[in-house]
């Protein structure tokens, strides 16, 4: 199941919640998904339906619910419907752009915090990262966009990375700095990158909330 | 049923051997039993601001409500399946049988019932300081639950009920250095080794980092009600408003300076700063250490046992350092090794008999049987608790601090220092679920 790309998966969620709900709370279920669990194993599902069904009228069909993301996560490619992101609609649409902007707001909070360490420890910390990087099994083409990044040869553009995937991404630098200058000073570090998007970029400043 | 109930509650009493010493009306003897719960009760709020002091401020709501729940808890599950573990009928000498769920029963054991419910409330509270800042909450609570109603009670039986096999040796433990304290601390090791330190604690060479708590008014107002509480913990333990307390009482004084004290002069012989951390920690084993002995011994051994305990605590605390293991209080140092040296103390200075062979021989074998028994549980029960619903919280808690990531609060909202990232304003913008 987790071999299957992120938009496999997205689209099953999708085909299987399609018969419960209307478009708006679908595409809604969607995004939580994203934040949330895009990156968790199937057992996980239980608690994302248990999300979705907190404040509608669906307790009662939680387990049918369950069951049919559960049929539509082992169901071929060709038999899920499409990708709600892979469209053209509006909603679509706001959605590529705020994600533009999250990794907008990551790339100037990490340059933020890089830029408080001093340039051996910075490198030594690029290195580091790079490795951890490695370890994960990110999308390529945003494991290729920070390898380039670190690497100092070219701007990071992260394009329309998911803010989950963003956090963790932040996380893993946070548990760096912890491990390379302690977590006193990971937390000013942090803190004193987030003042700085703020009072620097400040139309970045409502995506921080999803990277923190 | 009702009788079989006296008999028990008659045989705790005697148990302590200065528990009638005096020929107490009942009536003042239960006002004295309950307001002794009552001083035990209060050391739960001395836990609570120790321990949440001692956090950095992210965790100090986290630290909090772990003690303010596993007390709720606690009480719950002592009652419905701990006190009869602990003091049920005891044929095997090892777990007691019945005595669960009081409901209907004489006066005398819903005093004892009340008393001993505060004391299992001790010991499960002193893993939440050791284990601050890095556990899940729902996990730490799995964990206090099973301790309370496993853990302590069977260990407790050994030595508390008339029957068990440690009380048949003759093993002296008045109040609890070893039967509370150190059951407590054994169950935090087990929780730290399984945990691991919080993220930076020790840098890659293995020196620990300094982690400083957020307010040291806190960890003294702590020390300072745990002191006082523990006029109840020591002195309720006669079970009767004997004559008996007076010593006790200035045995449990005595050995809380001398702790302190000897804390200082310790920091001032190895030209060390006096913190008031390690100070307040001090006074804590100087109490912990006289609870074993504190009916048993002379006012001048009581002092000793104290300073030692003191002593004992700031090198156990540089002990764990150097093992890497991080516990954010020193409740391993201040409630094991102190307590452990404390429950040996009680058979070295037993008056009219010091430093007999027999007696320091049967202390070490309950030393011994306490440490084996309740580290090996308590490191498959969290080893358990880990592999089920992971017991660490995740890096991006520690992140965020368990107050936000756990509970969706902040301590203290209305201050940015400007060093932490998760302000209120930010808060209120983040999905916490």
């Amino acid at each position: 199941m987790t071999k299957r790309s992120l938009s496999d998966r997205r689209r099953a969620i999708y085909t299987g919640l399609n018969p419960f709900l209307d478009e708006a709370a679908l595409l809604k279920a969607v995004s939580h998904w994203e934040n949330r669990y895009a990156d968790q194993p199937s057992l996980a599902l239980q608690r994302y339906v248990a999300d979705i069904c907190q404040n509608t009228g669906l307790k009662d069909k939680r387990a049918t619910i369950l069951r049919s993301l559960l049929h539509a996560m082992g169901q071929d490619s060709t038999e899920l419907l499409a990708d709600p992101r892979g469209g053209s609609n509006t909603s679509t649409s706001t959605k590529h752009v705020e994600s533009a902007s999250a990794s907008q707001a990551f790339a100037e909070l990490m340059l933020a915090m890089m830029s408080q360490v001093d340039d051996s420890q910075q490198h030594k910390l690029r290195i580091e990262l790079f490795a951890a990087l490695r370890q994960r099994q990110l999308p390529l083409t945003i494991l290729e966009a920070l390898q380039r990044w670190l690497g100092n040869r070219e701007p990071l553009e992260l394009g329309t990375a998911p803010p989950a995937l963003l956090q963790k991404l932040l996380n893993q630098y946070y548990v760096l700095l912890c491990e390379n200058l302690g977590p006193v000073n990971a937390d000013k570090i942090l803190a004193r990158g987030v003042q700085h998007v703020q009072t620097q970029h400040p139309k970045l400043d409502p995506f921080l909330a999803s990277l923190l | 049923m009702k009788k079989m109930h006296h008999t028990f509650a008659l045989s705790i009493l005697f148990f302590s051997p200065f528990a009638f010493a005096a020929d107490g009306d009942p009536a003042t003897d239960m006002i004295w039993l309950v307001t002794a719960s009552a001083l035990v009760f209060l050391m739960q709020a001395g836990f609570a601001l120790l321990e949440c002091g001692m956090s950095r401020s992210k965790n100090a709501l986290n630290v909090v409500m772990k003690n303010y729940m596993d007390v709720c808890l606690g009480t719950l599950i002592f009652w419905a399946l701990g006190y009869g573990l602990m003091f049920g009928s005891n044929p095997s000498g090892l777990i007691g049988t019945d005595l669960f769920l009081i409901n209907d029963s004489d006066p005398s054991t819903y005093g004892v019932l009340l008393f001993q419910t505060m004391f299992a409330a001790t010991a499960v509270t002193i893993a939440s300081g050791a284990m601050a800042e890095r556990t899940r909450f729902d996990a730490y609570l799995v964990g206090a639950l099973f301790i309370t109603a496993v853990i302590y009670p069977i260990f407790g039986s050994w030595v508390w009920n008339a029957d068990g096999w440690l009380a048949k040796l003759g093993f002296i433990d008045f109040a609890g250095s070893t039967v509370v304290h150190s059951v407590g601390a054994w169950t935090a090791l087990a929780g730290i080794i399984i945990l691991g330190p919080r993220l930076g604690r020790f840098d890659k060479q293995g020196r620990p980092r300094e982690l400083r708590g957020h307010n040291l008014t806190f960890v003294a107002l702590g020390g300072f009600i745990l002191w006082f509480g523990w006029f109840g913990f020591n002195g309720g333990s006669t079970l009767a408003a004997s004559t008996d307390i007076g010593l006790i009482n200035l045995n449990t004084q005595l050995a809380a300076a001398a702790g302190a004290t000897a804390s200082m002069l310790l920091a001032v012989v190895m030209r060390r700063p006096i913190l008031l951390t390690e100070t307040v920690n001090g006074s804590i084993a100087g109490l912990v250490a006289i609870t074993a002995g504190c009916a048993t011994m002379l006012p001048v051994y009581a002092a000793l046992t104290g300073a030692i305990g003191g002593v004992v605590c700031t090198l156990g605390a540089q002990l764990m350092l150097r093992m890497r293991l991080d516990d954010v209080v020193g409740a391993v140092s201040a409630h094991g090794f102190a307590g452990a040296w404390g429950t040996l103390a009680a058979g070295m200075f037993y008056t009219g008999n010091l430093f007999d062979g027999h007696l320091i021989t049967v202390q070490l074998i309950g030393i011994a049987a306490c440490f084996i028994w309740t580290f090996c549980s308590a490191l498959i029960m969290y080893f358990a608790i880990d592999i089920v619903m992971g017991l660490r919280a995740p890096a991006q808690h520690e992140q965020r601090g368990l107050d936000l990531s756990e509970h969706a609060e902040i301590g203290y909202p209305e201050f940015d220092s400007g060093n932490i990232a998760y302000t209120a304003a930010r808060a209120t913008n983040m999905d916490l679920r």
